[in-house]
């Protein structure tokens, strides 16, 4: 079996650390989510010396991201504070770690931070070595109560109507990595959770959807956050079995729909959560990824004879490593980042929840 | 787009406006090569949010805009700012033309979540309380589905207008004529479990599991491999007892006799020997999933060998 060319998309990934190309364009508002697959995939490929070499240059970039309460009058911008994902409305460049924003400024109406990048920009701090003293923690918070719903769910940006269970698991992770879970009512929220898994034993995107491996992804690692797993036990068998069915060669993301490489992440992560990824078919899920990889380009496509994003390049390498791949550094799939970037005290308390308990 | 694109700043009904630039400083990480026309559209957009124009022209310019850029939140939320305006100054607009360039986009952009988001806002706000606002949403989703039946926005949309204006009529017969076209389609069968539950009690009375069985099973016999049949006669049982069914074990084992390939019909009735629990059931379960790791369902060995030592593990539990 042909390997996947390591080297090809080490420097696919390097080079989107320096460019990434016009497509990518309609990615604009989503910009920190680019720069975390870019980065933690660097980071996973080995590649600590480049991320220590720009880490001055990241970091600072990142904080230039940061929407810091006023300091004159606090709730003026109280549901705003957070991480825009670029600065697309105007802003000045500022990389300003005072936690709050510059005398007198008058914060902008249409300067959104939203749960995603949110979440990106400290997990792209975490990697890069950053120990969030810059952060405006509080101001995270109070912001992402204001996101949270009536019905446990959490909504993505300041006067946004989309709520569901991807922001469930931004709000969980956020949470977590700043270690205050007073945004987050447990009950309730497990209780959404709950009622989005659907008749097939998996989860949707919110209640009576079909069940979807992106959802169910993040309903189950948003219970590993909250320490919520054993709710998974009673239907356990049923859940694991719907999971597996979901693997053709690579594994597709709903019943009967084709592969894609990123689902190899999304339901792969689903399985290690409660200790289960053992029970793929490993080596075949690695020639999909491979028969996806770009020859020429490097990085990986979601399926074959398409051209490669990072996305799936990233996705797809962090399914090899939850397998302990000797090429990556081994993954926090429940945070999504290294096991170094995470560090021990995150690693003990995520990983392995359910074999602990038996 | 390149060929016919003028500039902002060579259109004369522009000229009153100053473009800004964006300022990602000097060490910009994963900067975007943006093409000159985005960085033109984009230059001018900052500068009417600065201003907060709210004008005819300014949603020529946020249209341009989401050509390429149409997942930008902030981009839409300004448009419904300035869809808002237009309301309180009474400033004549053609809405039915912004529902027809929302489903031009949503044909060229069908995954786009904030496309469906503005759709459903102008859709609540202007056309919901019009007479068969929802029956022509209804058609529109129809149309959508016809060129992806699996898309999962126009689902979510669809679902979304059904439990909002009550609009359940002819749904059962909806997924007929999808499950004739594709029996594989599961978000049909999701779609069925989901009008069902919110139509009738639940959990089903025995006279709706009856009937679903049938359909299950109709299907089942088309192509017995199929995954989602299997999972939405699982799935009727919810909240209550398979093994309450006893002629529904006579019948899979019927099935399994003849579909000897099969691995869902092997797992159903190992769900209920599970569920049965005793000593002769769950012998019976472990012999079943020999079969499946050794012949039927090799693809799946390592989970039926799993399943295996789990039940082994109930079996001497109850001895």
């Amino acid at each position: 079996m042909t390997d996947i060319d390591y080297k090809g998309v080490t420097k696919f990934f390097e080079r989107s650390l320096n460019t990434l190309p016009k497509p990518y364009q309609s990615g604009l508002s989503n910009h920190l989510s680019l720069t975390y697959f870019t980065v933690s995939g660097l980071d996973l490929l080995k590649r600590q010396d480049i991320i220590e070499k720009e880490k001055q240059n990241i970091i600072d970039f990142i904080y230039s991201r940061q929407i810091l309460p006023s300091k004159t009058n606090p709730d003026v911008n109280r549901e705003y504070c957070g991480f825009r994902g670029a600065n697309f409305v105007g802003q000045p460049y500022c990389v300003n770690k005072s936690h709050f924003s510059v005398d007198g400024e008058t914060p902008s109406t249409y300067d959104f931070p939203n749960l995603a990048n949110t979440y990106c920009a400290l997990m792209i701090l975490r990697i890069a070595g950053d120990d969030f003293s810059s952060v405006n923690k509080k101001a995270i918070i109070d912001a992402l109560k204001c996101r949270s719903q009536e019905n446990g769910s959490f909504n993505s940006a300041p006067k946004s109507t989309e709520s569901d269970v991807r922001f469930i698991f931004m709000a969980c992770a956020i949470s977590y990595m700043l270690n205050d879970w007073s945004a987050v009512d447990i009950e309730k929220t497990t209780q959404f959770i709950m009622d989005s898994l659907s008749y097939e034993f998996a989860f949707g995107q919110s209640p009576e959807q079909e069940a979807h491996g992106g959802s169910t992804y993040c309903a189950v690692n948003s219970l590993a956050l909250m320490k919520k797993l054993h709710l998974i036990l009673p239907f356990k068998d049923k859940f694991i079995r719907w999971l597996v069915n979901k693997q053709i060669t690579g594994f597709c993301g709903r019943t009967n729909k084709d592969p894609d490489t990123c689902y190899s992440f999304w339901i792969g992560a689903s399985l290690d959560a409660i200790s289960s990824f053992n029970l793929i078919d490993f080596n075949l899920m690695k020639m999909f990824i491979q028969s996806a990889q770009h020859q020429v380009i490097g990085g990986i496509a979601k399926e074959p004879s398409n051209l490669p994003d990072i996305l799936h390049t990233y996705m797809s390498l962090s399914a090899l490593a939850i397998g302990g791949d000797e090429n990556l550094m081994p993954l926090n799939p429940v945070l999504g980042i290294t096991q170094r970037a995470a560090g021990k005290e995150w690693n003990d308390d995520l990983l392995n929840q359910l074999l602990k308990n038996e | 787009m390149t060929d016919y694109y003028t500039p902002f700043g060579e259109r004369e009904e522009w000229n009153d406006v100053k473009p800004i630039e964006q300022n990602d400083g000097e060490h910009p990480i994963c900067p975007i090569a943006y093409s000159e026309e985005f960085k033109d559209k984009m230059n001018y957009f900052r500068a009417i949010l600065k201003s907060q124009e709210k004008s005819l022209r300014v949603i020529d310019l946020l249209n341009e805009i989401v050509e390429d850029n149409a997942s930008n939140y902030t981009v839409w939320f300004y448009r419904r700012e300035v869809l808002k305006a237009f309301e309180e100054n009474k400033i004549d607009f053609d809405i039915e033309g912004e529902m027809e360039f929302l489903t031009d986009m949503s044909e060229s952009d069908p995954k786009n979540y904030q496309v469906w988001n503005h759709r459903r806002f102008i859709f609540e706000h202007y056309f919901a309380h019009k007479d068969n606002g929802s029956e022509k949403e209804k058609e529109y989703l129809n149309n959508m589905l016809l060129s992806d039946s699996k898309n999962y926005h126009a689902w979510s949309h669809r679902q979304w207008l059904l439990k909002t204006f009550k609009q359940w009529s002819g749904e059962l017969e909806y997924v007929d004529k999808l499950l004739s076209l594709d029996h594989r389609n599961n978000s049909a069968w999701n779609h069925r479990y989901f009008v069902l539950s919110n139509t009738l009690s639940f959990p089903f009375g025995k006279d709706i599991i009856d009937r679903e069985i049938e359909y299950s099973l109709r299907s089942i016999k088309l192509s017995p491999n199929n995954e989602s049949p299997w999972s939405y006669l699982r799935g009727l049982f919810k909240n209550q007892k398979i093994s309450d069914y006893p002629e529904l074990l006579v019948t899979l084992k019927e099935l399994k006799a003849k579909y000897i390939g099969c691995s869902h019909v092997n797992s159903l009735i190992i769900d209920i020997y599970e569920e049965q629990s005793t000593k002769d059931s769950l012998e019976q379960a472990l012999v079943l999933c020999k079969l499946l790791s050794s012949t039927v369902d090799q693809i799946h060995q390592k989970y039926w060998n799993y399943k295996h030592s789990s039940i082994e593990k109930q079996l001497l539990a109850i001895k």
